[in-house]
């Protein structure tokens, strides 16, 4: 019996060293529409992020990523990027990243999307933090219904970054692809959970 | 009403899939004999064209090519000469040799004589203290249609076998140089002796991608192959963001490489594909949109389109840094115009290598080969049932 109380008080740290060494969890935030029947959803258009980051093929690389694991999922079709650019072009969108929601409907119309998705990727690369330093994601996307141009649903996510074991062990967190697989399969996450 | 998306989760194969597999596989087998690449005479003439240099740094592009003409004839195969090659190429106004066009494939023939057509790219030439060399050479069938009937690629560098106390260290690329070249020609003097044979296909001895070099994200439809029996692919020119110049080219090179070995795929010739490019006046700056995956399976009767984006292409020059390549591509099934597979897919060379450096890949190009094969397996290999060697 003595044992076992000896035990506790060391178990309880184990849990709490576990605890407070785990990464943080994504920050995640999300809007459904509730009137919204997403099972309709069968072909989406990804439009070109808006890249804030001074990494200039970065947004193009987050929106791959995005585009074959949404497919991947095999509820959502994803219509090729050429024939996304081609919609843009032919429906003479002047701002690509942010349409309206009559630029919208009418790329979507020209493409055949039920969907159309735009996203603006926030933070993108390596950040430091004192000695350490660790790659980081920030990426944010909407989706809007092709009838009426309206967002039905918007997600944002945020993966990697300088965490305690990065401070107190050093290392270099994740790989960027890692990290990028990371913050979308979070998004995805969002977009598939009611 | 409200609706919910649901993910589809993989269902597992089970016995009944194993035994399905496992039939897909013989029958694969088998096919991958049957739908061989044609027969070669056992004399053909072959043109050396000049080399394409997309290495992005100066070569000697000459002295290759003489050392391949010669190299070629010490295996006993009969070399169109150089004056007629050139003369031919100056007639017809060929500026471009990194392919072969349907009208040129069909003159040279008729006009020369050669049967077949090697082109050769410089994919990287770095004369340095720590030389690299990779090229890629294919063997193009001449006359009435401009067929690849062998591909390979192979690439050498100083400090990957240096020897005891670096005594077997290439000094000078030259010397990197010959090595390639040798292997380049020692494939096509095989091809030649074993016309059915050492095609290079999968399933004939060729490696299986490393797994640390697999694509990460990758979708492939559920739905049956494209084409019926034997799929026609064309290989666009991928779109280059890297910053490099010409990584778009070496990585479709690479894609024309694996796919041309694979049982049950024959690949346009990108000469063929170029040409007809340049005809339609197609431009695919954002990638390759839907009507204009019609006119290529209109012009190239092709079943499947590939095409991506190459966002990263690091050469790391010098001994000590480490290659990195990333790209994406999509196969487009002009069937159905539908995306059949994608695929996204980044790496350095150091990927999943612990000690001493063992695995490691040097060059940007043996990566990019690398990255490619896995790619391929995925998007053909349990579809297609092709058989594996390890």
């Amino acid at each position: 019996m003595r044992t076992s109380r000896c035990l506790h008080p060391f178990a309880a740290f184990i849990v709490l060293t576990a605890v407070s060494c785990a990464a943080r969890p994504a920050r995640v935030t999300a809007f459904h529409d509730p009137n919204m029947d997403f099972t309709l959803v069968k072909t989406a258009a990804v439009m070109p992020f808006v890249n804030l980051t001074p990494s200039q093929p970065a947004a193009e690389r987050v929106r791959d990523v995005f585009m074959t694991m949404l497919q991947a999922t095999g509820e959502i079709y994803v219509l090729p990027p050429g024939e996304v650019a081609r919609g843009i072009s032919r429906a003479a969108i002047s701002n690509s990243a942010a349409p309206t929601p009559a630029e919208t409907v009418a790329l979507a119309k020209i493409v055949g999307a039920d969907v159309i998705v735009t996203g603006t990727l926030r933070e993108y690369g390596e950040v430091r933090s004192g000695s350490s330093a660790a790659n980081v994601i920030s990426l944010s996307l909407q989706m809007m219904e092709s009838q009426t141009g309206r967002i039905v649903w918007s997600g944002s996510a945020r993966r990697g970054g300088v965490d305690a074991a990065d401070r107190l062990f050093g290392g270099g967190g994740e790989a960027m692809d890692v990290v990028t697989e990371r913050a979308v399969a979070d998004l995805l996450d969002q977009l598939f959970a009611q | 009403m409200r609706g919910r998306l649901e993910r589809r989760r993989p269902r597992s194969r089970g016995p009944v899939g194993a035994v399905v597999l496992a039939a897909a596989l013989a029958f694969a087998a088998g096919a991958s004999r049957a739908a061989g690449p044609p027969d070669l005479p056992a004399e053909g003439v072959v043109a050396v064209l000049p080399p394409e240099n997309l290495g992005g740094s100066p070569a000697p592009l000459a002295e290759i090519r003489g050392a391949f003409r010669v190299a070629l004839e010490e295996r006993s195969i009969r070399v169109l000469d150089e004056a007629t090659l050139d003369s031919f190429l100056a007639s017809r106004r060929l500026r471009h040799t990194g392919g072969l066009s349907a009208e040129a494939a069909k003159a040279l023939l008729e006009e020369t004589g050669a049967g077949f057509a090697l082109i050769t790219s410089v994919d990287l030439h770095e004369d340095s203290p720590h030389p690299k060399v990779a090229m890629t050479s294919r063997l193009v069938s001449a006359g009435r249609e401009a067929e690849i009937v062998w591909m390979d690629s192979v690439d050498a560098v100083a400090a990957e076998s240096p020897g005891l106390l670096g005594m077997h260290r290439a000094g000078d690329a030259g010397v990197l140089r010959e090595r390639v070249i040798v292997e380049l020609a020692d494939g096509v003097a095989a091809r030649f002796r074993e016309p059915t044979g050492a095609s290079g296909k999968v399933g004939e001895g060729a490696p299986r991608a490393a797994r640390r070099f697999r694509p990460r994200t990758f979708h492939r439809s559920p739905g049956p192959a494209p084409g019926e029996g034997r799929i026609r692919v064309a290989v666009m020119p991928f779109r280059n963001d890297s910053g490099r110049a010409d990584a778009g080219n070496l990585v479709a090179l690479q894609f024309v490489r694996r796919l041309a070995a694979w049982p049950g795929v024959e690949v346009v010739e990108p000469g063929v594909v170029r040409e007809v490019l340049l005809r339609a006046r197609l431009i695919q700056a954002e990638g390759i949109s839907l009507p204009q995956a019609d006119l290529v399976r209109e012009l190239l009767d092709a079943d499947v389109v590939v095409a991506g984006r190459v966002d990263e292409w690091r050469d790391a020059p010098g001994d000590g840094l480490v290659p990195s390549v990333s790209f994406s591509a999509r196969g487009i099934d002009t069937r159905t115009r539908r995306v059949v597979w994608a695929s996204t897919t980044g790496c350095r060379g150091d990927r999943g290598v612990f000690f001493f450096g063992v695995g490691r890949k040097r060059t940007a190009n043996a990566l990019a080969a690398e990255i490619v094969l896995g790619v391929v397996e995925r998007a053909l290999g349990e579809r297609r049932g092709a058989p594996r060697s390890e």
